[in-house]
């Protein structure tokens, strides 16, 4: 299908999209790369009366590293959100209308540290069924000194498992203990099933591919020195 | 509400008055009667309108003809000029039967250009995953995958 009429902003700042969102309401959408927006536009699932695209602001490119901290995007911010009380379910955050994400921050993982990523999907590169990502770091003698831990598929945001970092935080990362922080971070979840996947067999899948991140995450890991 | 586009199609420049919902597909199809490029899903699911923008696989229903203005497009119908020899890509798609009912052809071709320009000699595992952002509903892939992986030797010269 073709998308409902609308109107086309091309904003040429970070503070030119705000006003133009601003103008409009609730009523704007912002167009970035439209992998998500342009096919709710064609489904008519989307239908603002006006689009901002940001392809042309300056302002809002590049990554840049200072202090540990990663930045996506542009360094000029008015409101730091922390990444729990960003996503609130699938395409909804708690951005107001007149708000634009201008960047995204990500503390680096400490030196030495090793990550796991893993998903189930039915087809390549398709939604997730479940994922899982890990970073682990060790400290001079072996125990855990840094550990994240998170699911996606679970739930209606991405979900950070302060039960399985806990599990190993401070502890030798032995195979048994690996197995207990998976299952730990595991019981705790409570997906929806639908029509691809039940939520029990959510949670099975959950617990299996924490358990291999997590070990390659470790067999990334590099001591501290 | 309409909107001047000026983009660089096929290394020929083009001013055209879109309407700001128009595609990219729609300036390519219907401004410009460039039909190579192919519309299937109509919302970046089945790669049929693949082009380079930039010299960048894109898929041109996702993209608005607004978004072009001021940048390059290559479509199948600049793969090879008018009147002259296919390109390898495309003689390797015929000669290894790599494809049938042909509708997601040009759109493969488009990817297999930029592929193959990252990957010179790629294993059939990374040809499979460059696949992956194509529907083909006739061949069952493995004839696409021997033709590009055909051209990928005769643009490489063995």
């Amino acid at each position: 299908m073709k998308p409902p009429a609308f109107e086309y902003v091309a904003a040429s700042s970070a503070a030119d999209a705000v006003e133009a969102l601003r103008r409009y309401g609730d009523e704007a959408k912002i167009l970035a790369g439209g992998q998500s927006l342009m096919p709710m536009l064609a489904l008519r699932l989307a239908r603002p009366s006006a689009l901002v695209d940001i392809n042309r602001c300056d302002d809002l490119e590049g990554l840049a590293e200072s202090g540990g901290v990663l930045t996506v995007g542009a360094l000029a911010r008015q409101r730091d959100i922390p990444a729990d009380k960003l996503y609130l379910a699938p395409l909804t955050t708690s951005l107001e209308s007149d708000e634009l994400a201008t960047s995204a921050r990500f503390q680096l993982p400490p030196e030495g540290a090793g990550w796991g990523f893993a998903e189930v999907a039915r087809r390549h590169g398709d939604f997730a069924l479940v994922g899982c990502a890990a970073v682990l770091a060790l400290d001079g003698a072996g125990a855990v000194s840094h550990a994240r831990l998170g699911f996606f598929g679970v739930g209606g945001t991405p979900v950070r498992s302060a039960p399985g970092e806990a599990a190993l935080m401070g502890r030798e990362p032995t195979p048994a203990r690996v197995v207990e922080a998976a299952k730990a971070a595991a019981a705790v979840l409570s997906p929806d099933g639908d029509l691809h996947a039940s939520a029990d067999y959510r949670k099975k899948v959950a617990a299996t591919l924490a358990e291999r991140v997590l070990a390659a995450a470790l067999s990334r890991c590099g001591r501290a020195r | 509400m309409k909107r001047a586009v000026r983009v660089k199609v096929n290394g020929t420049d083009c001013e055209q008055a879109v309407d700001v919902r128009s595609t990219l597909a729609d300036l390519l199809r219907e401004n410009l009667d460039l039909t190579g490029t192919h519309v299937g899903c109509e919302h970046g699911v089945c790669g049929a309108c693949t082009v380079l923008f930039d010299g960048l696989p894109v898929r041109a229903c996702l993209m608005l003809a607004a978004q072009a203005d001021g940048h390059e497009v290559t479509t199948i119908e600049g793969v090879a000029p008018p009147g002259e020899a296919l390109h390898p890509i495309q003689e390797a798609f015929a000669t290894k039967h790599g494809l049938q009912c042909g509708y997601c052809t040009p759109g493969i071709i488009m990817s297999t250009c930029a592929f193959l320009k990252e990957h010179p000699a790629p294993t059939e595992g990374e040809i499979r995953e460059m696949l992956a952002g194509h529907l083909c509903r006739c061949t069952g892939y493995h004839f696409i995958v021997e033709a590009i992986a055909e051209a990928a030797r005769v643009l490489a010269g063995a």
